[in-house]
């Protein structure tokens, strides 16, 4: 696995690696996580099951991802990719500039890629055009992808040009075993509202600052619970000083991952306002919890979590009321689904075993791939574009000329296999 | 404990809490079809797009006039007394038709400070540029005014409109040139005539509506002025007006089909304050 965003980051492509991670170990494979060193954090550290991971001491740029240079962590990959015997290569994250560097290092080396896309993105803008014609470089000449929702899908496949039938779709699963629902914590006098985001525009925050003074006036009971930190803390708490709501909206500031299922487990609906989601983690743990779910129809989310056990608006206000409404209204009224039942469904749906032995079928038809050379692998990225093909497969000769260069200055066969954990 | 979910659907749903018997990696007939192309697009045809652009090559007409205005200044001929003065009519017979002074008092209270303080301030205005050579000069100017016509309102918002830009640009060109010039009173005929002709005639321009008159009127202006200069600036500026006119609104015109803007269910979406 190869990301920028791993441990001690916390994140949901974070959690979503290392739980990914687990559950191959489990299954029986070996697996190693790549990441760039996070202050001093810099070498081999080993996690839970012998889960073995490289903090690359690689300079990084804004955004806690590295300067993409290609050649400064050519030699390293190789070395590593070497030593632990490695045959596919998981990119995370399209953001991850990490990712795409070692996926290309990979498939020069003439190892099997794939990539795991978790998030949505644009193209009207020029950050959005750059990347992704970055994103269809490397897409080029992956083996396989995998997007996390059908809107996803569709989104990767319009922006990276990649076949359709190159693309699996499988999302994301959360710890049932972590997210339990517990009715006893929940306080009885109150309507308890839960939104753990961070706070940023992305999110909905505006959204959130306008709907909760209506909601409070129209239902003395609700009480809010914000969790999460940002740059727009401040609307919160601005709309909190102007409606004299300090009693009726608690902002719990930046939470632990352990803390997430505390609060959770305090409320009884949970609302999200995201403005664009590929597939929200968040509301799956909150479902897992026993909570009835409030969300923006937007992005992935509509693919979640069936009709009953959502109630989905339009990203305006008046929507989002009416949607609460009916929400408080069902709790009111007992016909919600009870928080078992949904733990249930959770459970049996988005369960972290069956998404590791999806994505094990992925690489079982990864490795069933013929290898190709490195001549047919330059001519697929010539197709990339007039002007982008024939510069990158000009950086692209270069890098293979530096691995031959690496190959006759550290021969493979001196290069020590490091011993296993398990074996 | 991984329970798997044993009921699979014989047809396959856009959903990913059930599964279907169809692999992961299947696309349905469905697939892409929310895509909208192209949603926000009004096509601007070939009539529309020449005569919108008669606006750039206003601005080209009088900057080239201001330049020729200069030109015949500095060789110290007669004619440059007909151009100045015809131009500086025109400027002020159109603003009284379209702006119909009620109170003439405090634009002439206006017209006479701008003279005394500028005729004051022109000899320092002058010796500015002393140091810097004749060549330098005159590349710079060319550049400046290259940014004040680049950098212009020409009715769309873009990041390189600014009007504050594009009128110091012009502003700094022109005194630039002035100070080439021999005798005082030459270099403030010339910087009045910037002024009126950078500041004071865009607001004209607009109040006129963007008339194609003023647009006729002026390029043939700048038109005889660069035949009187000599014919290879005649010609050029015949070129360029044809292409700024003509050959680049066309290629416009023909590029718009293949305009590709994409919306989806993967688009941010916009709030819109209540």
């Amino acid at each position: 696995m190869v990301s920028d965003f791993f441990y001690p980051n916390l994140g949901g492509v974070e959690s979503h690696i290392f739980t990914l991670s687990q559950c191959l170990i489990k299954l029986g494979h070996k697996v190693l996580v790549i990441t760039h060193s996070y202050g001093n954090r810099v070498g081999v550290r080993y996690m839970t099951n012998g889960l073995k991971v490289y903090y690359l001491p690689l300079k990084t740029m804004h955004d806690q991802v590295v300067l993409p240079t290609l050649f400064a962590s050519l030699s390293i990959f190789r070395n590593i990719f070497i030593r632990e015997c490695v045959e596919i290569v998981h990119g995370h994250s399209a953001f991850s500039t990490l990712a795409h560097e070692g996926i290309l290092i990979a498939r020069l080396l003439g190892l099997k890629a794939v990539f795991t896309d978790h998030s949505l993105n644009g193209f009207a803008d020029v950050s959005a055009i750059l990347t992704n014609k970055l994103l269809e470089i490397t897409l080029s000449g992956i083996n396989h992808c995998i997007c996390v929702s059908h809107t996803g899908k569709e989104n990767t496949v319009l922006r990276a040009k990649v076949p359709a039938n190159y693309v699996s779709v499988i999302p994301n699963a959360t710890d049932t075993t972590l997210f339990k629902p517990d009715v006893s914590k929940r306080d009885k006098n109150k309507i308890t509202i839960v939104a753990l985001s961070r706070l940023v525009y992305r999110k909905g925050i505006d959204l959130l600052a306008s709907v909760i003074p209506i909601i409070c006036k129209k239902y003395p009971k609700v009480h809010f619970l914000i969790g999460g930190d940002g740059p727009k803390r401040i609307v919160l708490e601005q709309v909190r000083e102007k409606e004299a709501l300090h009693e009726r909206v608690s902002l719990l500031g930046a939470l632990d991952q352990s803390e997430v299922h505390e609060t959770l487990l305090q409320g009884h609906i949970f609302l999200n306002t995201s403005l664009t989601e590929a597939y929200c983690i968040a509301i799956v743990e909150a479902a897992a919890c026993g909570l009835q779910v409030v969300s923006t129809k937007v992005g992935g989310i509509p693919e979640v979590l069936p009709p009953n056990m959502i109630r989905m608006a339009q990203p305006n206000v008046n929507a989002i009321v009416s949607a609460l409404d009916d929400a408080i209204d069902s709790h009111l009224k007992g016909t919600c689904m009870s928080p078992s039942a949904c733990h249930q469904f959770i459970h049996r749906t988005y369960n972290w075993l069956d998404i590791a032995t999806r994505t094990q079928l992925v690489y079982d038809n990864v490795k069933k791939q013929p290898n190709s050379s490195v001549g047919k692998l330059l001519r697929r990225y010539r197709t990339c574009g007039p002007i982008a093909g024939p510069f990158f497969v000009l950086i692209f000769t270069i890098c293979h000329i530096l691995l031959q260069f690496f190959e006759w200055l550290y021969p493979r066969h001196l290069i020590d296999i490091a011993p296993d954990y398990n074996g | 404990m991984a329970e798997q979910n044993s009921i699979l659907n014989q047809t396959w749903t856009k959903v990913l809490y059930q599964r279907s018997t169809y692999p992961d990696n299947y696309t349905d007939p469905k697939f892409l079809e929310e895509i909208k192309r192209n949603v926000h697009f009004k096509p601007v045809d070939s009539r529309t797009a020449v005569l919108k652009s008669t606006r750039i090559s206003t601005q080209i007409s009088v900057t080239v006039i201001f330049w020729a205005v200069f030109l015949q200044l500095k060789e110290g001929n007669g004619s440059w007394e007909l151009t100045y003065g015809m131009f500086s009519c025109l400027i002020v017979a159109a603003y009284v038709v379209s702006f119909r002074f009620n109170n003439i008092l405090p634009v002439l209270k206006n017209v006479l400070l701008f003279i005394a303080v500028g005729y004051g301030c022109t000899p320092v205005l002058k010796t500015l540029t002393d140091t810097i050579s004749t060549d330098s000069i005159y590349a710079m100017s060319v550049v400046l005014m290259l940014v004040h016509i680049g950098f212009h309102q020409y009715g769309m918002g873009g990041a390189c409109v600014s009007p504050y830009v594009s009128l110091n640009a012009a502003i700094c060109g022109a005194i630039c040139l002035a100070s080439r010039l021999q005798e005082t009173r030459h270099a403030f005929a010339l910087l009045a005539l910037a002024v009126q002709a950078f500041a004071l005639f865009p607001e004209l321009y607009e109040a006129l509506n963007h008339t194609p008159i003023a647009f006729t009127i002026l390029t043939a202006g700048a038109f005889v002025c660069m035949v009187s200069i000599s014919t290879v600036s005649a010609s050029l500026f015949l070129i360029s007006i044809f292409c700024v006119n003509i050959i680049f609104p066309l290629c416009f015109v023909w590029a718009q089909q293949y305009k590709n803007n994409i919306y989806g269910p993967w688009d941010e979406a916009m709030v819109f304050n209540r």
